[in-house]
C-alpha cells in the first residue's frame, strides 16, 4: 500500500505527494477508511494545509497545497510501471496494427507507421526515448530483462523521464548507468526525496540535465548532481521554489557548466556564484537588485524578463557588469512598463554598446528576441543622445555617454548631474496623476511628462472599456494645491497634440474625466 | 549616401521600404502615391524620428503643395533617419481613397457571380461534381439519405427526455441523460434529427447550446448534439459514481 | 533522383528563402560557405534525400538547387554580400534595377519581361543538371508587385516549358488588417487569377498571424522580418522534410497534390505547426504527442487566420517529426476524433492521412524558437480559408467600383478587361468552396 514519499497521478495528470497515511476521527469517513494525506504539485488543485478539524496531519510545503483522500478514490491512477516495462510498452510493438479511425466515411490512411514500428523495435536504433506522463515509478532493476532491455539501447542520446511518480534520485541512476552514452536527460516534474543511499558511478558523457519543477534542493544539486556529471554543460532548475539563501550555496565556478535556467523561482537578486555560465535564464523571478561584485565577464547570453527591475541604474550597472553580453531580454520589468516598445528598445540600446546582428558580433547583437541592425543602432544612439541634451532622460553613466558622444564625433558636453532642473528632480521625467472618473472611481497612473494628450485620452479610454476619446472631455484645476484660494481655475486639457509637460502638473494632480 | 530603411504609414497602409536621401521631394512624393495611393498634391507629410512614439513634425503640408519647389528640396535636408516613420495624410476632400477602410461594403459595389453564371462555368467544382457523379449528383444520394433519415426518425422516436443513455465510439463509453430530441434549425437548417445528449462528465463538447442558441441545460463540456442512431436509451447509470462526486472523497 | 528546384521571388520570397536555406544547411550539415560540417563525411539525411534539394560539386562543396529573383537589387545584394554569399552561385541570383513600383502590371508585363529570358535561362541550365527533375517549389508575396506580377508570369512559363512537373508555391497573404500597399487585393486577386490554373498545391502565410505567434509563443517584444521568417522557414521545413530526407516515410512532390488537392483548382491546404515554443520556456511546455497535434486544430497554430471549426476538410494530413511512437500518434488522432469537430467531406476522394519522418526537427541556431524533439505539421484542406478569399475580394471591390488606380495597371498596357475576368474568377473560385462544402452525406458518427 501507500507509503510517506510515495507519489500519486490523480485525475488529469495531477501528481501529488504522499505526506501522510493514516486513519481520520471516524465521524469523518468512518472507522475502516485509510486516509492519504498529500500534497499537490500544482498548488491550486490543494485545499488545506494538512489540517482538519484543528489538527494537524502533515505539513504542506506551500500554502493550502495539501488535501486528504481516501485511499480508495478513483481518480488515484492504481497502475504504477517500471521503466523497463514503460520502453517495451511504448517502443517495442511487435507487429505494427492499423487502427481504424473513421471521420465520418473516411478511414484514417496511415502512412509510414509500419515502417517506424519496424525501426523502434529494434533498440539500437533509438536515439532518443520519450516516456513523459507514464506512471513510472522504478526501474525494473529486479526484472529478467531489465540489463537485455538496458545494453540494447546502446544508442539512446536522449530519455525524458518528465512528470512520472519517481521519488528517489537512486532509482534514475539505475537506470542511466547503464545508458553510458546518454547526452540529455529529462527528469522535469519528478520529485527527489533523500530515501535511499548509494554508490553511484560518474557519468561522463551527459551535457545536459533537466531537473524543473523537482523541487530538488541546491543541497542534493551539489552533492549528487555536480559530482556525478563533471562534463555537464547545461542544467535546467526552473521552477523549483528557490530563494536567493538556497541560490548562495550554488556554486558553479570550476565546473563545466555554460548555461543554467533559474526561471520561474524567486529570486531577488542576481545570484553572484553562477556567473561562469555563458547562459543565464533568470526569467521570471522578483529580481530588482544586482550587486556590484557579480561579475558577469562571462556571461553572453542573460534573461532577466518579468522581474521587478525599477530603476534604469540596474541597466546601468548591468552594461557595467557584463561586458561581454550579446543577448539580452529584460522586457516586462516595472521600470520599461510605462514606456512603449521602441521607446524601450531605443532607450536600452544606447545604454548598451550594441552590433549588427550579420557581422559575427562581440557586443550585444539581439535584444528581447530581435536581432539588432547598424541601422536601428545609429538611430537609437542619435535619439538617446538628444534626450539627454534636452533632459528629457536623465543619464548618468559618464563612461558610456562619452563612449556614444564620441562614436558620433559629438564634442563632449556630459551633462553635470548636479546641475539638472529642480522640476525634472521632483519625479523624474515622470508625472503621477490621480485620474477622477467618479467620485468613488479614481485612479493613480503614472505617465511620462512626454506623453501627448492623444495618448493619455488613450489611456483614459481603455480604463473606460474603451470608450471613444472622441467623447472623452479632461480637465483639472490650475490651484488645486492651493489652500487659500476659494475660486478653483479650471483648465481644459483638450491639445490632443501637446505634451503633458506643458500643463506645468503638480505630481498627484486630479485629473478629471467626463464622458461627453 | 546610400539608400535608407523607414516605415511608410497611411490611413490604410503600414510597410517597410527603402529610400535614397539623394531623391528629391517631388520623387519622394511619387514614390509614397504608389505605395499610399495619395496623390503628391494631396499629401501632407508627417516625420517620426522614432517609429512609435507621438513625436513628429511635418515635413510637407499639402496646403503650400509647389511641383517646382519641391523638385529643389532634396530628401537629405529633413535629417531622415533609418526606421524612422513617415506618415502621409490625404487632404483631397474627394479622395478616392475614402470609404476604402469600411468593412460594410454596399451591395451595388459587390462583385456577383449569379447562380446561373456559375453553373454555366466548365471549371468549376459543380461541374466537376456533375460530371463524375459526386455528392447530390450521385443517382444514390437522395435515397440514401432519405433513408438514412428514416432509420433516424425511427429510433428517435423511441427515444423520451429524460431517459438514460450511452453513447460509444472510439473515445470509449460515454454515459448521460437525453435532454433534447428533435431538429435543430441553427445546425443543420433542421435537416436532421438530433438527440442532445448531457453526459455525466465533462466529455461533450459544449454546454447545450449551438452557435449561441440554448437548445437545452447543460454544464459546460457536458453537452453535445448526436444523430439518433448513435445514441443507445436505456439502464445505464453513472459508470462511476464517485468520479463525478469528488468532494466525497476528498477534503 | 527527384529533385527539386526552389524559385524565391520578389523582397518577401528572397527573404523567405533565405531562412529556409539556412536551417536546411543546418539540417544537413552543411557549413555557410557550402561545404560539410567538421566530422561529417557525407551530409545528413541520406544521399537520396539530401540530392533533392542541394547539387555537389566535384570539389565537395555543396550548391541549393535554388534561384533568387528580384526586380531590384537591394535584397539580392543582402545575399551577395550575406553570411551565407559562398553558399550560392553568382548565376543563381537574378536581380533587376528597376523595381516593380507595388504593381502587379509591372511584374507581369513590362520591367518583369525584361528579365524573364535570364530567369528561364538560368532555371534551364539548372533543369540540365537533374537525373529526374519532380518540380518547382516557390516562395513569393501575393501583394507585391514583384512578388505577384513576375510570380505569377513565371509559373506560367514554366508550366509552358515543364508542363508535367509539380509546381508548389508558398505564398505571402496580405494581413488581414494592414495592407503593406494600398493595391494590395488588385495584385492578389490578379496574380491568384493567373496563377489558379497553374499552381498544383499553395500554401499560403499570413504575416499577421506569424507576428502574432512570435508575440505570444516566442515572447518576442519587437518581431521584425528575421523573427517572422525564420518561424516560417520552421513549417517550410516541416513540410519539405519528407523530400530531403531518407527514409522519409512518405511524401513526394506529386503526392501532396493527390493527398491534398480534391480538384485541381481547391489548392489552397491550410498549414498548421507545433509546438511553438521559445527556447527560454520549452522546458515547462507540453509537448506530448497529444498535445501538439491537438495545438495544430487550434487557430492560434495557423499560418493564415480563419477558423476551420466553421467549415469543412476535404484533406487533412498529419506530418510528425522526430521522436514519436506510433501508439501515440494512434492515441492522439482518435482524440482528435474525440473532441473536436471534424467534418471530412465524404464524396472527396481525399482523406485524412498521418505521416512520419523519423528525422527530428532542427532550430536554426540564435533562433528563439526551442528545438523540440518532435514536431508535427498539418496540412489541410479545409473550406474555412476561403474566408481569405472572401476578404481580399471585397477589399478588390471596394476599390474597383470605383476604378481608384486602375489607371496604374492600364499605364503598364494591361487591359482593364483583366480585372473583371480575374475578380470573376476569385467569385467563381468562393463559389467553389461552398459547391465543396454542400450537401455532404450525413455522417453517421457526426458530433456538436
Amino acid at each position: 500500500m501507500y507509503k510517506v514519499f510515495d507519489r500519486i497521478s490523480a485525475g488529469d495528470n495531477d501528481l501529488a505527494t504522499i505526506k501522510f497515511v493514516g486513519k481520520l476521527p471516524d465521524h469523518i469517513w468512518g472507522s475502516n477508511t485509510v486516509a492519504l494525506g498529500v500534497e499537490w504539485d500544482r498548488p491550486d488543485r490543494g485545499k488545506n494545509n494538512g489540517e482538519i478539524e484543528g489538527i494537524s496531519y502533515f505539513k504542506t510545503d506551500v500554502e493550502n497545497a495539501g488535501s486528504f483522500l481516501k485511499a480508495s478514490n478513483k481518480k488515484i491512477e492504481k497502475n504504477r510501471f517500471s521503466f523497463v516495462e514503460q520502453v517495451l510498452q511504448q517502443y517495442s510493438v511487435s507487429s505494427y496494427s492499423e487502427q481504424n479511425i473513421h471521420f465520418g466515411s473516411k478511414v484514417v490512411q496511415e502512412l509510414g507507421l509500419d515502417k517506424l514500428t519496424k525501426i523502434q523495435a529494434n533498440f539500437a536504433n533509438l536515439t532518443s526515448v520519450t516516456l513523459d506522463h507514464q506512471l513510472i515509478d522504478r526501474s525494473g532493476e529486479d526484472l529478467e530483462n531489465f540489463s537485455q532491455v538496458l545494453g540494447s539501447l546502446s544508442n539512446l542520446k536522449r530519455l525524458d523521464l518528465g512528470y512520472n511518480l519517481v521519488n528517489d534520485l537512486n532509482i534514475i541512476w539505475e537506470i542511466i548507468d547503464a545508458l553510458p552514452q546518454l547526452e540529455w536527460l529529462i527528469l522535469n516534474g519528478n520529485r527527489f526525496f533523500e530515501l535511499s543511499s548509494s554508490d553511484s558511478i560518474v557519468s561522463h558523457n551527459l551535457q545536459k540535465l533537466e531537473l524543473s519543477s523537482t523541487n530538488i534542493s541546491i543541497e542534493q544539486v551539489r552533492q549528487k548532481i555536480l559530482p556525478k556529471f563533471p562534463h555537464l554543460k547545461e542544467l535546467y532548475l526552473a521552477g523549483n521554489s528557490y530563494k536567493d539563501s538556497d541560490i548562495i550555496n550554488l556554486d558553479l565556478r570550476g565546473t563545466n557548466i555554460e548555461l543554467i535556467d533559474l526561471s520561474l523561482n524567486e529570486l531577488t537578486v542576481v545570484p553572484i556564484k553562477i556567473v561562469s555560465a555563458k547562459s543565464i535564464n533568470l526569467n521570471e523571478n522578483h529580481i530588482s537588485a544586482i550587486p556590484p561584485e557579480c561579475n558577469l565577464e562571462n556571461v553572453n547570453v542573460l534573461d532577466l524578463r518579468r522581474n521587478s527591475i525599477d530603476e534604469w541604474s540596474f541597466i546601468d550597472q548591468l552594461y557595467l557588469l557584463a561586458p561581454n553580453l550579446l543577448e539580452l531580454r529584460i522586457n516586462r520589468n516595472p521600470v520599461l512598463d510605462t514606456l512603449s516598445i521602441e521607446e524601450m528598445t531605443v532607450q536600452i540600446i544606447a545604454r548598451f554598446e550594441c552590433e549588427d546582428h550579420r557581422r559575427n558580433p562581440t557586443k550585444l547583437f539581439k535584444l528581447n528576441g530581435s536581432p539588432l541592425n547598424d541601422d536601428e543602432i545609429t538611430n537609437a544612439e542619435l535619439y538617446f543622445i538628444s534626450k539627454v541634451r534636452q533632459k528629457e532622460i536623465i543619464f548618468k553613466n559618464e563612461k558610456r555617454w562619452k563612449k556614444l558622444l564620441s562614436k558620433h564625433n559629438i564634442p563632449d558636453t556630459f551633462i553635470d548631474t548636479n546641475i539638472i532642473d529642480t522640476h525634472w528632480l521632483a519625479g523624474g521625467k515622470r508625472i503621477c496623476l490621480s485620474l477622477h472618473f467618479a467620485e468613488d472611481n479614481r485612479v493613480s497612473r503614472c505617465f511620462l511628462r512626454t506623453y501627448s494628450v492623444l495618448r493619455l485620452k488613450g489611456i483614459v479610454s481603455r480604463f473606460l472599456g474603451d470608450v471613444s476619446i472622441l467623447r472623452l472631455n479632461l480637465y483639472f484645476y490650475v490651484n488645486e494645491f492651493d489652500e487659500d484660494s476659494n475660486t478653483k481655475v479650471k483648465q481644459n486639457i483638450d491639445d490632443d497634440s501637446s505634451i503633458l509637460d506643458n500643463f506645468g502638473f503638480q505630481q498627484n494632480q486630479t485629473i478629471y474625466v467626463s464622458i461627453e | 549616401m546610400s539608400d535608407i530603411s523607414i516605415y511608410v504609414t497611411s490611413n490604410l497602409t503600414s510597410s517597410e521600404r527603402r529610400i535614397s536621401p539623394q531623391w528629391d521631394l517631388h520623387y519622394l512624393k511619387t514614390r509614397l502615391e504608389l505605395i499610399t495611393g495619395i496623390e503628391p498634391k494631396y499629401q501632407t507629410i508627417q516625420y517620426y524620428p522614432i517609429a512609435n512614439s507621438n513625436e513628429s513634425r511635418k515635413i510637407a503640408d499639402s496646403s503650400n503643395y509647389n511641383e517646382q519647389a519641391d523638385k529643389e528640396v532634396t530628401v537629405t535636408q529633413f535629417n531622415i533617419v533609418p526606421f524612422s516613420r513617415l506618415h502621409v495624410i490625404d487632404t483631397n476632400p474627394d479622395s478616392e481613397l475614402a470609404g476604402l477602410d469600411e468593412d460594410n461594403i454596399s451591395p451595388d459595389a459587390e462583385f456577383k457571380l449569379s447562380e446561373e453564371e456559375y453553373a454555366k462555368k466548365t471549371n468549376t467544382v459543380l461541374s466537376w461534381k456533375q460530371n463524375n457523379k459526386l455528392g447530390r449528383f450521385n443517382p444514390e444520394f437522395d435515397s440514401a439519405k432519405v433513408k438514412l433519415y428514416e432509420e433516424n426518425l425511427a429510433i428517435a422516436e423511441t427515444m423520451k427526455v429524460g431517459q438514460r443513455c450511452r453513447v460509444i465510439n472510439i473515445g470509449g463509453e460515454r454515459r448521460g441523460v437525453v435532454k433534447y430530441i428533435g431538429k435543430i434549425e441553427v445546425l443543420d437548417k433542421g435537416e436532421n434529427i438530433w438527440v442532445g445528449v448531457e453526459f455525466d462528465e465533462p466529455t461533450g463538447k459544449n454546454n447545450g447550446s449551438i452557435d449561441g442558441v440554448k437548445i437545452f441545460e447543460a454544464k459546460p463540456g457536458h453537452g453535445s448534439f448526436l444523430k439518433p442512431k448513435q445514441v443507445e436509451v436505456g439502464d445505464f447509470p453513472e459508470l462511476d459514481p464517485f468520479m463525478s462526486d469528488e468532494d466525497d472523497d476528498e477534503l | 533522383m527527384r529533385e527539386v528546384i526552389s524559385i524565391n521571388v520578389g523582397q518577401a520570397g528572397c527573404q523567405i528563402g533565405n531562412a529556409c536555406w539556412e536551417l536546411y544547411s543546418q539540417e544537413h550539415g552543411i557549413r555557410p560557405d557550402g561545404y560539410l560540417e567538421e566530422g561529417l563525411d557525407r551530409p545528413k539525411g541520406g544521399e537520396e534525400g539530401f540530392s533533392t534539394f542541394f547539387s555537389e560539386t566535384g570539389s565537395g562543396k555543396y550548391v541549393p538547387r535554388a534561384l533568387y529573383v528580384d526586380l531590384e537589387p537591394n535584397v539580392i545584394d543582402e545575399v551577395r554580400t550575406g553570411k551565407y554569399k559562398d553558399l550560392f552561385h553568382p548565376e543563381q541570383l537574378i536581380a533587376g534595377k528597376e523595381d516593380a513600383a507595388n504593381n502587379y502590371a509591372r511584374g507581369h508585363y513590362t520591367v518583369g519581361r525584361e528579365i524573364l529570358d535570364d530567369v528561364l535561362d538560368r532555371v534551364r541550365k539548372m533543369s540540365d543538371q537533374c537525373d529526374g527533375l519532380q518540380g518547382f517549389l516557390f516562395t513569393h508575396s501575393l501583394g507585391g508587385g514583384t512578388g505577384s506580377g513576375l510570380g505569377s508570369l513565371l509559373l506560367e512559363q514554366l508550366s509552358i516549358d515543364y508542363g508535367k512537373k509539380s509546381k508548389l508555391e508558398f505564398a505571402v497573404y496580405p494581413a488581414p488588417q494592414v495592407s503593406t500597399s494600398v493595391v494590395e487585393p488588385y495584385n492578389t486577386v490578379l496574380t491568384t487569377h493567373t496563377t489558379l490554373e497553374h499552381a498544383d498545391c499553395t500554401f499560403m502565410v499570413d504575416n499577421e498571424a506569424i507576428y502574432d505567434m512570435c508575440r505570444r509563443n516566442l515572447d518576442i517584444a519587437r518581431p521584425n522580418f528575421d523573427s517572422l521568417n525564420s518561424l516560417i522557414a520552421q513549417v517550410v521545413s516541416s513540410v519539405t522534410a519528407s523530400l530531403r530526407f531518407d527514409g522519409s516515410l512518405n511524401v513526394d512532390l506529386n503526392e501532396f497534390q493527390t493527398n491534398l488537392v480534391p480538384y485541381p483548382r481547391i489548392h489552397f491546404p491550410l498549414v498548421s505547426y507545433a509546438p511553438v515554443f521559445s527556447k527560454q520556456r520549452a522546458n515547462h511546455e507540453a509537448n506530448s504527442v497529444s498535445e501538439i497535434t491537438a495545438s495544430c486544430f487550434e487557430p492560434g497554430n495557423q499560418m493564415v487566420k480563419c477558423d476551420p471549426r466553421t467549415g469543412k476538410y476535404m484533406a487533412t494530413c498529419l506530418l510528425y517529426r522526430g521522436d514519436v511512437v506510433t501508439r501515440d500518434v494512434q492515441n492522439s488522432v482518435a482524440q482528435v476524433k474525440a473532441k473536436k469537430t471534424v467534418q471530412l467531406v465524404d464524396w472527396c476522394p481525399t482523406g485524412f492521412k498521418i505521416g512520419i519522418c523519423y528525422q527530428p526537427p532542427t532550430a536554426i541556431a540564435g533562433s528563439d524558437l526551442a528545438s523540440a524533439s518532435r514536431a508535427v505539421c498539418m496540412l489541410s484542406n479545409t473550406t474555412a480559408i476561403a474566408e481569405a478569399w472572401r476578404r481580399i475580394d471585397r477589399k478588390f471591390d471596394l476599390m474597383y467600383t470605383k476604378r481608384a488606380f486602375v489607371h496604374w495597371y492600364v499605364g503598364e498596357g494591361m487591359e482593364e478587361g483583366e480585372f473583371t475576368e480575374a475578380r470573376e474568377d476569385l467569385a467563381a473560385l468562393e463559389r467553389d468552396y461552398i459547391e465543396v462544402g454542400t450537401d455532404s452525406f450525413p455522417e453517421e458518427e457526426e458530433e456538436y
